[in-house]
């Protein structure tokens, strides 16, 4: 089956010699839910705007639908629908005007969904003007352009940046309930690990430009655990990194945090055969501890080793 | 903190680029090519324009940034830092250039007073919106707009009716006063939202409509670029449309940003251009066909005849005809002048860019007036298309007759010229978007930078400085005139075939600017655009 979104060996710079992206390969399914995952500046946004066809890579191919998004821009953007978090609507009309301007673009608008929404998300009258919308209200209206076209892939960069918790909530589970269960597509990038974990399916981890995971995320819950070895143990990260099923290792005061693929009991035994040590925790920890381990104080990882 | 504060502002950055700049090119213009004596008078009603476009593209509805109203520092520090820069970008390169000028070629002292005059005109131009709603961060664009075409008008008033002098003093008093006001009105720190928010007034709802499905698009196009359309209608009806063409492409600069939602949108790159292109269209075209519309008869046949040298003028009877209507004199040596009865004269030879033209209409002092009378019909053949004497000439003008120039093929040809020129500043400007040039080192970048700058300001300066044969218009309009000029003798008799070939070049170069705006990419977050926040 051809993927519906495909990047492979994507290679992007800003500035010469640094690299956003340094090869990142991989490719979503129809249906699929993919979080993006990564710190700030990690390259999430510079992907999916690649994505869209609105960054060139500088190496690599990205094929969405089959297609490329910067050879046939308007086949792939008319299947897609799209939410930022820096998305600027035209402030200088109404939320009359701008479905308006979408339904004449995308001749499969579903004015019945529009109305569902309106009425959910209560606005009380698409006479509004869009700038007097607050930002909540504005996301809002965003996700309905994104949506009532019934897209088959519905990407969101950072959806919920900014919006209180409720209105957090609100705005994900929309997404899922409208869209999803009908069988779309949805890659979404976010460093809250509640959302990710609200929208479950698979994880991708960028860092240093790189696939540092990609696993579903019951995989994640149920096989992965961090291990933590006393400092005088080994002498550095690379050493422990270069052990099987070793993802990452950062110094934390007196051990080393790393982060391994298999349950904490199977670890546990084999560091203890391995380095012939007593003394070593291993532990199941949430999805936002997992994320602090693999991407956390890298630099000061890499410095100390 | 208040000059920290300014060295940051981009005016000050403007500033020193103009001194930079304008120091090089006045030094090589006066000192390299072959003039007479520079006036900085002629020059500064353009950069009067330069100045005011620089300064309205500098956003002067916003009085600072929110990160620095969010900084403890008193808003009269602000305020002061920021006018200062503004006020900088503004003097530094009109006294320098004033000065070497002065100092490289002897231009006259008269000339201090109008430099004085204009700077105090821009003076008055920056502070003048700073004294309305001074509690807000951000006023409304309109209202600048406002000021700006009351002050413009009272500026034109005081300069055709009252001497500098008194010019710079009105206007120095006007600014002084609008500091002060300014300066005791400013409060601690400044609201960041429009009064009437502040104030806690309802702000009324629009109605509902059911407009067009392209509204959101028109409407999100940067509209406030139309104030350069009076300006480039006035400059195009004294010939040098070309000159105020430059400021089109604040037209597409400004909405670029505005309509960067469009780009998730499946809109086609044609489409999302052609959008964008909309406003420079509007007033390059629309600027310079009314303009044109409108354009003067700057005398391109000038004469001394036998009638003013007997009022006494110290000069010998001569025609001279405007730069266009000049001829190559093949190797350096104008042909000689013969006329029917056998009486000669040989023109002298101008170089224009390294190139040798001669007048073919011009007489000497030793020709007789019947020469004289005899050059002055050829003349006016070639540049009105009736061969005339002087009298008749005149009568003809009064009952309407124009210059070649002016009719319609060469208008057409010229609104060509006009889109054409914006169309290549453009094609430059988008040449730092296009995604291959991400890929070069800063050093590499730099170079393409100043590879790219360089024609568009050397063709201003070329415009601008470089004085025309007997008027303030630049040489370079003259030699584009022309080339104008010879397109047309070489299209045939008909409007729509004028119109297709001067289109030809126009979708050309539309269509190789489409290719590169397929390629490009913006950089950087999308900026919120609205009254409501201080990027307005």
């Amino acid at each position: 089956m051809t993927p519906i979104l495909e990047f492979q060996n994507i290679v992007r710079a800003f500035k010469k010699g640094v690299p956003v992206l340094d090869g990142v390969t991989f490719s979503m399914q129809e249906g699929e839910v993919l979080g993006l995952l990564g710190r700030n500046g990690s390259g999430k946004t510079t992907l999916i705007r690649i994505a869209m066809g609105m960054l060139f890579p500088q190496a690599g191919t990205v094929r969405v639908f089959g297609i490329s998004p910067t050879g046939d821009p308007v086949a792939v953007k008319k299947r897609i629908g799209y939410v930022a978090e820096e998305q600027v609507l035209p402030t200088g009309s109404n939320i009359a005007e701008l479905f308006a301007f979408h339904r004449y673009l995308f001749p499969t608008w579903d004015s019945k969904l529009e109305r569902q929404l309106l009425d959910r998300f209560s606005l009380t009258g698409n006479a509004q003007q869009i700038r007097q919308l607050s930002k909540g209200q504005a996301r809002q209206v965003a996700l309905m352009c994104a949506v009532c076209h019934r897209p088959e892939l519905l990407i969101l960069d950072e959806p919920a940046g900014g919006l209180d918790p409720a209105a957090r909530r609100e705005f994900l589970e929309t997404s899922i309930q409208l869209l999803n269960r009908e069988g779309t597509a949805i890659l979404f990038s976010s460093h809250h690990m509640n959302d990710v974990e609200r929208l479950g399916g698979r994880v991708v981890l960028l860092d240093d430009g790189k696939v540092r995971l990609d696993r579903q995320l019951d995989q994640i819950h149920e096989d992965h655990c961090v291990a933590m070895i006393p400092r005088s143990a080994v002498p550095d990260a690379a050493t422990l990194e270069r052990l099987p099923g070793c993802l990452r290792a950062r110094p934390v005061f007196d051990d080393w945090h790393a982060v391994f693929q298999g349950t904490p009991d199977a670890v546990r035994r084999e560091l203890q055969e391995s380095l012939g040590l007593d003394g070593i925790r291993c532990v199941s920890v949430p999805l936002e501890e997992l994320f602090v381990e693999m991407v956390g104080s890298s630099r000061l990882a890499e410095a100390s080793s | 903190m208040i000059l920290k504060l300014a060295r940051r502002d981009p005016g000050s950055v403007l500033g020193l680029a103009f001194i930079g700049t304008y120091l090089v090119v006045m030094y090589l213009v006066v000192l390299l090519i072959e003039q007479t004596r520079m006036n900085p008078g002629n020059w500064l009603w353009n950069e009067m324009a330069m100045f005011a476009g620089l300064m309205f593209y500098l956003k002067p509805q916003r009085r600072a940034t929110l990160w620095e109203a969010a900084l403890p520092i008193p808003a009269r520090q602000l305020f002061l830092a920021r006018t200062l820069s503004r006020m900088a970008m503004v003097w530094i390169p009109m006294m320098a250039c004033g000065s070497l000028t002065m100092l490289l070629k002897g231009a006259e002292w008269s000339s201090v007073g109008a430099t004085l005059a204009c700077g105090a005109g821009l003076t008055l131009a920056i502070l003048l919106p700073q004294a309305v709603r001074v509690q807000e961060l951000v006023i409304p664009w309109w209202l600048v707009a406002m000021i700006w075409a009351a002050v413009a008008a009272a500026g034109l008033l005081t300069w055709w009716l009252l001497p500098a002098a008194v010019t710079l003093t009105l206007f120095a008093l006007a600014s002084a006063g609008a500091f002060v006001r300014i300066w005791m009105t400013l409060p601690l720190s400044f609201q960041t939202a429009p009064l009437e928010a502040a104030g806690g007034r309802e702000i009324t709802r629009s109605r509902s409509t059911t407009a067009l499905p392209w509204w959101p698009v028109v409407r999100s196009l940067q509209w406030a670029s139309l104030g350069f359309l009076p300006m480039i209608a006035v400059l195009a009806s004294q010939n040098v449309g070309l000159f105020g063409c430059l400021f089109g492409v604040f037209g597409m600069e400004g909405s670029r940003p505005r309509t960067r939602w469009l780009d998730s949108l499946p809109l086609s790159h044609r489409a999302r251009l052609l959008i964008n292109l909309i406003p420079v269209l509007v007033i390059v075209v629309g600027g310079t066909a009314l303009g044109l519309h409108f354009a003067t008869d700057n005398y391109p046949v000038m004469a001394w005849d036998p009638a003013t040298l007997a009022a006494g003028l110290p000069a010998p009877p001569a025609v001279a005809v405007s730069l266009e209507y000049w001829k190559h004199a093949q190797g350096g040596i104008a042909p000689l002048i013969q006329s029917p009865w056998g009486e000669t004269f040989r023109p002298a030879i101008r170089s224009v860019f390294g190139y040798k033209l001669y007048d073919p209409y011009s007489s000497g002092p030793d020709n007789s007036h019947r020469f004289f009378d005899w050059q002055y019909e050829r003349a006016t053949e070639v540049v009105y298309g009736r061969s005339l004497t002087a009298p008749q000439l005149n009568a003809a003008r009064k009952a309407g007759l124009r210059p070649i120039t002016t009719r319609a093929r060469m208008q057409i040809l010229n609104l060509a010229a006009a889109t054409l020129f914006v169309l290549v500043l453009i094609f430059l400007r988008e040449l730092f978007r296009w995604h291959r040039a991400r890929r070069l080192s800063r050093l590499a970048r730099g170079l393409l930078m100043a590879a790219v700058v360089a024609p568009p300001f050397g063709a201003i300066l070329a415009l601008d400085f470089i004085p025309g044969l007997g008027s303030t218009v630049g040489t370079t309009i003259h030699v584009i005139q022309g080339l104008l000029l010879r397109i047309s003798t070489l299209l045939p008799d008909n409007l729509l075939a004028v119109t297709m070939a001067a289109l030809a070049p126009v979708v050309l170069m539309y269509l190789l600017l489409e290719r590169l705006f397929a390629r490009t990419e913006l950089l950087g977050p999308v900026r919120v655009v609205s009254p409501w926040s201080a990027e307005g």
